[in-house]
């Protein structure tokens, strides 16, 4: 029994961020190593869902479309009772020790493997994301913290804001071919960037 | 040449040089390309649409009926372009249109001398009957006698797209109310974006010499433009045309970004389509002039007043030599002295009204002009170009001017298209003679300066500043007092006309149709008497300037001629868009295989490099075969593809099928109320094949799901209804079933799945863990699943068949994909195995008897799949109470079965009919209908399923199948649906 080498993975973006136009208007960065799971409130236990979060990351689960972080963990408020849990350089393991922490209090589902997330930024972001958020991303209604699900070119992503000028989008991992053909149209004029 | 010697707000020291018809020409930077063209002395631009008589240019907007043109050449002409809005660039190409050979000779121009035949509902009492001619002949040659202008034929180069806008208030038009709206609340801090359909701020204080707080108006208009340049939350757009008003405050427009440039920068679009969404509107679209009705008003060298004002003071250009206005109002009177001021002979200023303030006759009566009031112009003739104008004095007598210039104002007409979009009425206006935004127009719209009917530039101001501020406070602003500019006071009284009765040649009332005012009449006899009956009897309004010059004429007309006044004739509401936009516009960055996103599996990029045919599959991308070198016919590589399947192994990417997560202690009890059978008896481990019911008892969609806990299942649907059952599945948990505790997620994306099947794909699996993971029958039994790590990654094994064959379906997480396909493929290598697409998955379910979508296409229920005896009476599900409806159980209903030819070798056709042997084809003899055909390579013959009236106990029987729409009639035996291993042998391998 011939234990074999680990399988390698493959970007969502692998052969399609190639193209970039002349200019830092927008900067694309591929996300390739969020861990991401689901996590929809059990039945009545809400309470003791936020509970157990905030005894364990230290983080106030968010009702809303909010996004609420703390050392590499992040919750993103996706519906009422669910969010996606984002881990950001986090250790092997992690998802199974957060399923395990919230067991009873939340189904919890892997779904690191279903997005391809890429962080946009730089001072064209927000025309470039007006091209396809309609959405007010002005900052007096869409402050930094916020997140909303949206639809981007037709296309179902799920958008954050970490900065002023930073956002971080989640779009179903088969659909990153036609995200990125919308981004490479809607931000070429300003210049477009994929940072590694 | 034209062109004055000074003035105007074109640069000239920058010269442009443009072709019209084939000639070269000069502008200036600033022009538009009717201003560049009257420069040079051009006054014939167009043939009209019916009678092909000469035109020229009429306006200086938007609202131009005649100067049409083509633009540009090759893949970016463009039809229908209006030269008084077209930005001169260097190097234009323009040529005029609806005419052959020539301009200036025209052989259609011989429609004119059949007027009488060309008359109102001509087209409905002419080519009337026979009507098989209709589609052979008449409507062909009506289309090439009529139409105006050529598409360009090919491809558009350029690329367009969308972006969308939100503010507090957004301002629609750039003059002086506009300027001062977007000044008011911009100054409060409210966030304003003010829209120009021009390339420059001003709208009208550009083509008047007005004066505010004791200076030019264009040096105010520069200082508002630099403050609103400068405030953080205001963005000025110009060039963009807002074109509709829609709900929710949301506003459509166009920003035309590379028009006014011989190509589109790089990387820009050519237009952008804006969806801007204000909490408040300020409607400052201004107003469009009246012209008049009297004979030859189409003669080129009769020009509206204001336009004629807009060409000398903004342009810098004389549109005639010897003028002669015609007014109906005080601004005509403005005309008159500034063509005088610029040097053009002025003969004469003709006013309807018998009295004129005597302050308004000064600068005519300094120039020299002869002043006739109570009086009209009866008839304009020239042909091409205007030579001469008959009167009709106050004392009935008639005299005659030499001109080659003729201004005419009938009044102004509030442009309040944009204040009917949401169905609020024009209110009729006893003061300016013409209709006013309604009351209530549009919520949140308020509108401000002349598109209300305020025509004193005063007015504008005051106006446009307190809609601005009251935006700004609506917005929870604090507004700082206004201070208004101080302007000069104007007389803008106006009596109306019609129509000069003593005209004695065509008199046109809506120019772009060729609608006379004789053609209204005749519709007025005729009974087409209102307004939106008139419209489509003559074409009123109906060509692309939407009748805004033209409209209400013909409405005063018909309210003449029904004795009625014009409030109550009324007039027709307007839909967006206001003015044309392009349907490259609309189509955004959407355009050939990105009219819709596409959806790739991890595997695309391996199905690409090894001979894969795509087909759609909803939105995904999925390998309908792999052609392999030497094959030249899909049915090749689809027989290959399935004798590899049925004889050694083969790989099928089957991720797109949908798969949903449902977690939480009563998941068993919710799978057991969405489906016909039960679940909650699956052993964890264990997978079952379930259908699922509409709450109208129609069968829904059909898959298996795996129980992976005591309170976690996965369920796959079908790849067409996997958004469609999450969607029912959130239904019922949310809106049915609250009390439930369960929870479901999509994972379809999550995870890559193959389908391993064949008599080797065990082995092949062995090959592949070699030992890491047990795959022998008793640790993975038929329906049985396995998690599994292996390589780094855990992945899934379920033991479920499609296919008929002992089969694996192999999931890993998406981003292992790629690695997994490639690491079977090189497992099977020594196996032969071979990847296959959804046309072989197809043959083989057919050959199995499997229903697919074809099957469960909407119409049928269990029973009539053959999967009656499924549905569970020891409990209750969605669709079982109306499933019991007589209709859907009654024993007549075509049911499942299979058929084969009775000639071997024929074709079978999927949508035959079947029909009784020796039956008529008619409807009533009907016995139901083939769903799914393939060629079978295991049987050497065409199979086919579909439904038959009383099929299960017709086996062994003879039908027709009868297709009339491929002329076939096929004697068909009924068969067992299952074709291939009836006793499921292969299946446990």
């Amino acid at each position: 029994m011939a234990e074999p080498t680990t399988w390698t993975q493959t970007s969502a973006w692998a052969g399609i961020t190639a193209v970039t136009h002349a200019g830092a208007g927008v900067v694309a960065r591929p996300l390739d190593t969020l861990v991401l799971a689901s996590v929809h409130a059990r039945k009545g236990r809400g309470a003791a869902l936020k509970a157990k979060v905030k005894a364990r990351f230290k983080i106030d689960l968010p009702p809303g479309p909010k996004r609420a972080a703390r050392e590499g963990v992040a919750f993103v408020g996706t519906g009422p009772g669910a969010w996606m849990a984002v881990g950001e350089g986090v250790e092997a393991g992690w998802l199974d020790a957060l399923a395990a922490d919230l067991e009873g209090l939340a189904s919890v589902t892997d779904q690191t493997g279903s997005y391809a997330a890429m962080r946009l930024e730089g001072p064209a972001v927000l025309d470039a994301l007006a091209k396809g958020v309609f959405l007010d991303l002005h900052e007096t209604a869409f402050p930094v913290g916020s997140a909303a699900g949206v639809s981007i070119a037709h296309i179902g992503a799920v958008v954050w804001r970490r900065e002023r000028l930073v956002f971080e989008v989640l779009t179903f991992r088969s659909y990153a071919a036609s995200f990125w053909h919308w981004l490479d149209e809607s931000a070429a004029e300003y210049g477009l960037t994929v940072a590694g | 040449m034209s062109r004055l010697s000074a003035g105007g707000r074109i640069d000239r020291t920058r010269p442009l040089k443009f072709r019209f018809d084939g000639r070269d020409y000069r502008g200036f930077a600033g022009d538009t390309l009717a201003s560049a063209l009257i420069a040079n002395g051009v006054k014939l631009v167009g043939r009209s649409f019916k009678y092909h008589r000469p035109r020229g240019v009429l306006s200086a907007g938007p609202e131009e009926p005649n100067a049409l043109v083509e633009l540009r050449t090759g893949a970016r002409r463009e039809a229908n372009t209006r030269a008084t809005t077209v930005e001169l660039y260097d190097g234009l190409e323009a040529m005029s249109q609806n005419r052959f050979p020539s301009l200036k000779f025209d052989v259609m121009s011989i429609n004119s001398l059949f007027g009488p035949l060309f008359v109102g509902g001509f087209y409905y009492k002419t080519f009337m009957w026979p009507a098989p001619l209709w589609e052979r002949l008449y409507e062909p040659l009506i289309r090439r006698a009529a139409g105006l202008g050529r598409a360009a034929g090919v491809s558009d180069p350029d690329t367009y797209d969308k972006a969308y806008a939100f503010c507090d208030l957004l301002v629609i038009g750039a003059g002086p109310a506009g300027l001062a709206a977007a000044q008011a609340a911009a100054r409060a801090g409210a966030r304003v974006i003010l829209c120009e359909d021009d390339f420059e701020l001003g709208g009208r204080l550009l083509s008047e010499r007005h004066e505010i707080d004791g200076a030019p108006a264009a040096d105010w208009v520069r200082d508002v433009e630099a403050e609103l340049e400068a405030a953080p939350e205001v963005r000025i757009m110009r060039r963009t045309q807002v074109f509709g008003a829609y709900d929710g405050g949301v506003y459509g427009a166009v920003e035309r970004v590379g028009d006014h440039l011989p190509e589109p920068l790089a990387h820009q679009p050519r237009q952008r389509m804006w969806k801007i969404v204000a909490k408040r509107s300020v409607l400052c679209a201004g107003a469009v002039e009246r012209q008049l009705v009297f004979g030859g008003n189409d003669t080129p060298g009769v020009m509206l007043a204001g336009a004629v004002r807009t060409y000398v003071n903004r342009f810098g250009v004389a549109p005639g030599r010897r003028a002669v206005v015609f007014t109906t109002g005080d601004d005509g009177w403005k005309t008159a002295g500034d063509l005088a001021a610029a040097g053009v002979t002025l003969e004469a200023v003709i006013d309807a009204r018998a009295e004129v303030p005597e302050a308004l006759q000064g600068p005519a009566r300094a120039a020299g002009a002869r002043i006739l009031l109570g009086a009209a112009v009866a008839d304009a003739a020239g042909g091409q170009a205007l030579k001469r104008i008959d009167v009709v004095l106050a004392n009935g007598e008639r005299m005659s001017f030499p001109v080659d210039l003729l201004a005419v104002s009938g009044g102004w007409n509030p442009q309040v298209a944009l204040s009917t979009h949401h169905g609020s009425k024009p209110v009729w206006s006893d003061e300016i003679h013409s209709f006013l935004p309604g009351d209530p127009g549009l919520p949140g719209m308020s509108v401000a300066g002349a598109a209300a009917g305020s025509f004193a530039l005063a007015a504008c101001l005051a106006e446009g500043a307190r809609a601005g501020a009251d935006a700004a406070i609506a917005a929870g602003f604090a507004v700082p007092a206004p201070v208004l500019p101080k302007v000069a006071a104007e007389a803008t009284a106006s009596a109306p006309l019609w129509k000069v009765k003593a005209a004695r040649t065509k008199a046109f009332v809506d120019q772009q149709h060729d609608v006379t005012d004789k053609d209204i009449a005749i519709a007025a006899l005729e009974g087409f008497k209102s307004v939106e009956h008139l419209k489509r009897y003559t074409t009123l309004g109906m060509a692309t300037d939407q009748g805004k010059t033209s409209n209400l004429n013909g409405h005063a007309l018909m309210a003449e001629l029904t004795g009625r006044t014009i409030a109550e004739t009324g007039t027709t509401m307007s839909r967006p868009p206001h003015l044309p936009v392009s349907l490259g516009a609309l189509g955004g960055s959407h355009r050939g295989e990105h009219f819709r996103p596409m959806r790739r599996v991890a595997s695309h990029g391996w199905a690409a490099a090894n001979g894969a045919v795509f087909v759609d599959a909803g939105q995904w991308k999925r390998p309908q075969w792999f052609v392999r070198p030497g094959e030249t016919d899909w049915l090749q590589s689809v027989v290959r593809e399935v004798e590899t399947v049925r004889g050694g192994v083969g790989i099928c990417d089957v991720t797109t099928l949908g798969k949903i997560d449902v977690q939480g202690p009563d998941a068993a009890a919710f799978l057991d109320r969405l489906y016909i059978n039960m679940f909650s008896t699956v052993a964890i481990g264990k997978a079952r094949y379930g259908v699922m019911l509409r709450e109208d008892g129609i069968a829904f969609d059909d898959g298996t799901a795996a129980r992976l806990g005591p309170d976690r299942f996965l369920v796959t649907t079908t790849t067409a209804n996997a958004a469609r059952v999450m969607q029912h599945m959130e239904y019922a948990r949310q809106v049915l079933w609250p009390e439930l505790d369960v929870q479901t997620v999509s994972v379809t994306e999550q995870w890559s799945q193959y389908a391993v099947a064949g008599p080797r794909s065990r082995e092949l699996l062995e090959r592949l863990f070699d030992g890491a993971l047990d795959v022998s029958d008793e640790a993975l039994p038929y329906m049985g699943v396995l998690d599994f790590t292996f390589a780094g990654v855990r992945g899934r094994l379920y033991r479920l068949s499609f296919s008929g064959e002992m089969a694996y379906e192999f999931a890993v997480p998406a981003m292992y994909g790629q690695a997994a396909l490639e690491a079977l493929m090189k497992a099977g290598e020594g196996l032969g195995v071979a990847a296959y697409g959804t046309e072989a998955l197809g043959v083989m379910r057919i050959e199995k008897g499997h229903v697919g979508g074809n099957e469960l296409n909407g119409t049928t229920t269990a029973r009539d799949i053959g999967l009656g005896r499924m549905m569970s009476t020891k409990k209750d599900f969605i669709g079982r109470v109306m499933a019991q409806r007589p209709g859907l159980t009654d024993p007549d209903r075509p049911a499942f079965v299979g058929f084969r030819p009775v000639q071997p070798g024929v074709r079978l056709r999927a949508g035959a009919h079947f029909l009784a042997m020796g039956a008529a084809a008619t409807a009533a003899n009907d016995e139901g209908y083939m769903t799914s055909v393939a060629y079978s390579p295991s049987l050497a013959t065409w199979v086919g399923l579909g439904f038959l009236k009383h099929g299960p106990e017709r086996i062994g029987q003879r039908v027709r199948a009868y297709d009339p729409l491929r002329s076939e009639d096929i004697e068909v035996e009924v068969c067992s649906p299952v074709f291939v291993d009836p006793e499921g042998k292969r299946l446990h391998g």
